[in-house]
């Protein structure tokens, strides 16, 4: 397993916890159940962090992403100086999916941070993991 | 002396589970076991059977949400399952669920 598996596995379980305490609570809401775990303190703590680790996530993805956008190289044997092949007009495809996703996602989910931390999460994993392909395209394996 | 109360089983299902509850405070989680395992194993084995390899992180992670649904369910009401018992349960999902995840190879889907 590479970098990326294992860091999909975590921010896959991440978002499974997350969901599966989330739905086991609002289900118990909803149904005004004798049993709710959402008044379990710590299950909330678990929650709160979850949500905290998954926003810094977003926000360390982003800054790696615009280190490889901004990222060039010298001249090695296998690379090309540059990898401007990677930079004409990806990012603002990128730009243009993000904010289309975030239209939609708002018009299903009404932009409730609880439900949007999903979309973040994962978008902020896929850039990661793009720029992962990128830079093993570009430099060579990195694992 | 009888080893539990007698149970009522007169009232319906409902009363009859509520009832041996009472009696049994054991008896859901055995329900929840029961139902783990037998997602769990019988998971495994129809795979092992049918492909020759079972996916057990899979079946793993997919009884611990049967369970897991089972057990809310079974909070509904006056609550046959305590919340520690819930509790466990999730956690056990979770764990699964990072077993599953770490399981994945490159090649899989």
């Amino acid at each position: 397993m590479g970098l990326k598996n294992y860091i999909g596995a975590f921010i896959m379980t991440a978002l499974f916890a997350f969901a599966l305490i989330s739905f086991a609570a609002n289900f118990a809401n909803d149904n005004n159940s004798a049993i709710n775990i959402g008044h379990d303190s710590e299950y909330a703590d678990l929650t709160t962090n979850t949500k905290g680790d998954v926003d810094t996530l977003y926000i360390q993805a982003n800054i790696s992403a615009t280190a490889v956008q901004e990222g060039t190289i010298s001249t090695q044997t296998e690379a090309t100086q540059g990898g401007t092949e990677f930079k004409v007009g990806i990012w603002n495809s990128f730009d243009m999916a993000k904010r289309s996703a975030d239209i939609a996602f708002k018009k299903i989910f009404g932009g409730d941070s609880a439900f949007s931390i999903f979309f973040t999460a994962l978008a902020a994993f896929i850039s990661f993991a793009i720029g992962w392909f990128i830079i093993k395209a570009w430099k060579g394996n990195p694992d | 002396m009888a080893i539990y109360q007698e149970v009522n089983l007169t009232g319906g299902m409902d009363t009859a589970l509520i009832s041996t509850a009472t009696s049994v405070p054991a008896f859901p989680i055995m329900i929840l076991v029961f139902v783990y395992l037998t997602i769990l194993i019988g998971g495994t084995t129809s795979q092992k059977n049918k492909g020759g390899n079972a996916d057990v992180p899979m079946w793993a992670t997919l009884a611990g949400l049967g369970t897991t649904m089972v057990t809310l369910v079974m909070g509904l009401g006056i609550g046959l399952v305590s919340l520690g018992t819930t509790s466990i349960v999730i956690a056990i999902t979770i764990m699964a669920g990072f077993w599953y995840f770490l399981s994945r190879g490159r090649y899989e889907q």
